[in-house]
C-alpha cells in the first residue's frame, strides 16, 4: 500500500536523528572525561548519515511489476564513527594526568557546537513525526470513506 | 437511463488522484528524513511525465519487454528537483518547503476523500429512496 512505505522512511529518520541526540548527549557529558578505561581523553563520537535503498530482493521484484517507484525511496541510517580531531590542550601542571610539561589532554569537544547540533536534531526529528502523522491521518481518512 | 453506480468516471479518477497523493506524500517523507544526509538531492514526481501521458491517453511500452499497465493511472517518475541551492553538505532539501508539501498534500487528500465520501451518500440516498 502506497503511504505504509512513507511510515517505514519517515521512522528509520527517527531512529537515525534519535542515535545522533544519543551521541551528542554522550558527548556532553563526557567532555570534561580526562581519563578513559582505555587511556588517554575522551574522543568525541560523530554520527555520519547515509541514504540506503531498501535492499531486499521482495522490494526490488515488486517494485518491478507494479513500477512504484516510492518504493525504491532511500531510507536514511546513522553510523557512529570517532572525530578523529585533535585532543585540546591545556596548561595545568597540577592535575594528576599533566605530562612533564604540565599540560593535559582535554576531550575534543565543544559543549555550544553539540547543543546547536541538539537542537537541529531535534528540529529534524519533530519533522519526520510531523510526516508521520500526516500520512497517518492520510491513512485513517481512507478507512474512513466506508462511513 | 443507466446510472453506473459503483465504478463511475467520477470514483476513477478520485482514486487515482489519492494513489498520486499517497506516492507524492511517499516522496515527501523521504526529503525530510533525509535532510541531514550529506549530498542527498531533494527528489520530486515528475509532473509532465504525467501530463504526457494523459495527453497520449495511457501508458506506452517503450520496450516490448515491459508489462503492459493497460488503464492503470499515468505515473510520474521520480525525478530530482531543479534549481535548488546546496548547503555546505552537498544537501538541498528545505525543510520549510518540504513541510508546506506535506501540508498540501494532506489537505488535498481530506479534500478528496470527502468527495468519495459525497458520491457515496449520494448513492445510499439513492438505494433508501431519498430517506
Amino acid at each position: 500500500m502506497g503511504l505504509l512505505t512513507a511510515l517505514e522512511i519517515s521512522g528509520s529518520a527517527l531512529d537515525a536523528e534519535r542515535l545522533r541526540m544519543e551521541t551528542l548527549a554522550t558527548n556532553l557529558a563526557n567532555a570534561s572525561v580526562t581519563k578513559t578505561p582505555a587511556g588517554g581523553p575522551y574522543r568525541r563520537k560523530e554520527v555520519v548519515f547515509e541514504a540506503v535503498p531498501p535492499t531486499s530482493f521482495s522490494s526490488t521484484m515488486q517494485t518491478a511489476l507494479d513500477d512504484a517507484q516510492e518504493r525504491e525511496l532511500p531510507r536514511v541510517e546513522a553510523k557512529v564513527v570517532d572525530d578523529a580531531s585533535s585532543f585540546i590542550s591545556r596548561y595545568e601542571p597540577g592535575h594528576p594526568e599533566a605530562d612533564e610539561n604540565g599540560y593535559v589532554l582535554y576531550p575534543n569537544v565543544n559543549p555550544v557546537e553539540e547543543m546547536v547540533n541538539l537542537v537541529e536534531a531535534a528540529r529534524s526529528f519533530e519533522a519526520s513525526v510531523a510526516a508521520i502523522n500526516a500520512v497517518k491521518e492520510m491513512a485513517q481518512r481512507s478507512i474512513d470513506l466506508g462511513k | 437511463m443507466s446510472v453506473d453506480l459503483i465504478s463511475n468516471a467520477t470514483i476513477d479518477q478520485l482514486s487515482g488522484y489519492l494513489d498520486q497523493l499517497a506516492r507524492r506524500q511517499t516522496v515527501v517523507a523521504a526529503n525530510i528524513a533525509n535532510i541531514n544526509t550529506p549530498g542527498y538531492k531533494a527528489k520530486e514526481i515528475e509532473f509532465s511525465s504525467i501530463l504526457g501521458q494523459a495527453l497520449k491517453g495511457g501508458l506506452e511500452r517503450t520496450d516490448p519487454r515491459h508489462l503492459a499497465a493497460n488503464g492503470a493511472p499515468a505515473a510520474g517518475r521520480i525525478v530530482e528537483q531543479e534549481g535548488l541551492a546546496s548547503r555546505l553538505d552537498q544537501n538541498n532539501v528545505s525543510l520549510d518547503r518540504e513541510s508546506a508539501k506535506l501540508a498540501e498534500i494532506a489537505l488535498k487528500f481530506g479534500a478528496s476523500i470527502q468527495m468519495f465520501m459525497l458520491r457515496g451518500r449520494t448513492i445510499r440516498s439513492a438505494i433508501n429512496d431519498g430517506r
